[in-house]
């Protein structure tokens, strides 16, 4: 506030009861005591009129300035607030699934690990099961060979002499 | 005044504005900031998907190479009792032909059994001639071989001298041969081809005659032929062996026998072998009316028959005839006493 309005505050800060009173006064023939004109009254009444007019046009300033400030403090509360939920439940969201897929990763993980056991056990058995075809591979070269000479035994009871 | 009342309503709704329309684009931006999951978890299911579809693939597979092994288990069990079950019968054929070989060689008189032979001693008694069958295993083949007399050529020795000589526990005398002069003594020249650890003593003897060869060759087989060529020996593998005439049997089959060789009754030396590869010698005593008048090669090949043997060979005969068994001579020579011989057959105890 400069001084020029300082100025002209102090002008217009007049209290409503004295202009009260020199108005009674006035009315009451006191009115040569203070040895003014009508025009100057006029011009003075109309400079309290602006006067008011001001005062109260800054009261509803100030009434605004508030109710606004309030409705953006209100607005921006409420904005955030609704982000921040809006936010929390992605990330509530995310987490979860983040969480699920997870876990459903850790079971197919699960799963390929018994998968690999399992490959790794019928390697095992192909390999135990070659070497038993081995052996029986060598086996049968052996009945084979047993089988002859069984025949050769047989061959030579043939020609046993005739005892009882 | 409605104008201020228009810009006042509107400064002062424009903040719920900016809310109204903030918070009205809100939720897309979210939905925008939202990560989808939904393409990966389609993936990860069609994932899943496979991977069980392959872990039941494992699985029928494991299953199908267990019961592949149940199975092959099942044939090594199946064919490890054929193996036994064929042992087992060979084993059975082997001991029933023994024991009918044995049955008709009757009691055993002596045996001797070691790693390395089994030898049983029987004695024939037949209608005129007596004599003794040596049945002998070589469970080693280096336990059979053939001496020299003095382990030399020319020389002459008794076949209880040359087994003594080399500690063999059964003896028979061997080859054929004949006496001559050379450079003013006695020389005793081999009949045919011997051979001695693998070699022939002599150069290849190719008499056309009927002249057999037969020895035990490196595994312990009886073999002989009647040798036309160094070859025909050689072919036969022997360890060692010794030639004289004729054979007597071959396959189980009677061959035929000179007729000057035929009906005569005389002191005989034979070697032969079984079926089974077992060997037999047999002397028969002759020339002593009161003890062994001898027998003919012809009645000889149906003893050997009657017996079961397969092969066998006439070996030198006569007074030459001679068994030795565990220090001392089991027959009676015609001579009355042993004759000295070019070669004997020696069986290591």
């Amino acid at each position: 506030m400069n001084d020029f309005e300082i100025e002209k505050n102090k002008e217009i800060d007049i209290p409503f009861e004295d202009i009260t009173v020199k108005n009674e006064a006035t009315e009451q023939g006191e009115v040569k005591d203070l040895g003014e004109s009508a025009e100057q009254q006029s011009s003075r009444r109309e400079k309290r009129r602006k006067s008011r007019n001001t005062k109260n046009g800054v009261i509803v300033f100030l009434i605004f300035a508030a109710l606004w400030g309030g409705a953006v403090y209100y607005g921006y509360n409420y904005v955030k607030d609704y982000i921040d939920t809006l936010t929390a439940n992605i990330q509530q969201t995310n987490a979860m699934q983040t969480s699920e897929l997870r876990e459903e990763i850790s079971l197919l993980g699960s799963e390929i690990r018994n998968l690999r056991g399992s490959m790794e056990n019928a390697g095992l058995v192909i390999s135990n099961t070659s070497d038993v075809q081995t052996r029986i591979d060598e086996k049968l070269v052996e009945l084979e060979n047993q089988l002859k000479e069984l025949e050769h035994s047989l061959n030579i009871l043939k020609e046993a002499p005739n005892a009882p | 005044m409605l104008r201020k009342l228009g810009v006042f309503i509107l400064f002062l709704l424009a903040p719920a504005l900016i809310v109204f329309l903030v918070a009205r684009e809100a939720p897309a931006k979210a939905e925008a900031m939202a990560v989808s999951y939904g393409e990966v978890r389609e993936e990860l299911q069609l994932l899943k998907r496979d991977t069980e579809e392959m872990g039941s693939a494992v699985f029928s597979l494991v299953y199908t190479v267990e019961r592949q092994q149940e199975l092959f288990m099942q044939q090594d069990e199946r064919l490890t009792e054929l193996v036994n079950l064929s042992s087992e019968q060979k084993q059975l054929s082997d001991d029933i032909y023994e024991q009918k070989i044995l049955h008709m060689l009757g009691p055993a008189h002596y045996a001797h059994l070691s790693d390395r032979t089994e030898i049983k001693i029987f004695s024939l008694n037949e209608l005129g001639y007596r004599g003794y069958i040596a049945k002998v295993k070589l469970f080693d083949p280096k336990a059979f071989r053939v001496a020299l007399a003095h382990d030399t050529l020319g020389k002459l020795e008794t076949t209880s001298s040359a087994a003594k000589r080399y500690d063999a526990v059964l003896a028979i005398n061997g080859g054929g041969f004949y006496s001559e002069i050379r450079n003013g003594t006695s020389y005793a020249q081999l009949i045919g081809n011997t051979v001695i650890d693998g070699s022939l003593v002599e150069p290849f003897n190719g008499y056309p005659g009927d002249l057999f060869f037969v020895g035990v060759n490196k595994k312990g087989q009886v073999v002989g032929n009647t040798p036309r060529r160094h070859e025909d020996i050689m072919n036969l593998n022997p360890a060692h062996g010794v030639s004289f005439t004729p054979i007597l049997l071959q396959n189980g089959q009677k061959m035929i026998v000179p007729e000057k060789w035929k009906t005569t009754r005389q002191p005989r030396t034979i070697i032969g072998k079984y079926a089974n590869d077992d060997l037999i010698m047999i002397v028969v005593d002759g020339r002593q009316g009161d003890w062994s008048v001898g027998v003919t090669l012809e009645r000889l090949q149906d003893k050997l028959l009657e017996l079961g043997v397969k092969d066998a060979y006439n070996l030198d005969g006569g007074g030459s005839s001679a068994m030795y068994y565990n220090g001392k001579l089991l027959n009676r020579p015609s001579d009355g006493r042993e004759r000295p011989v070019v070669n004997n057959i020696l069986v290591m105890p």
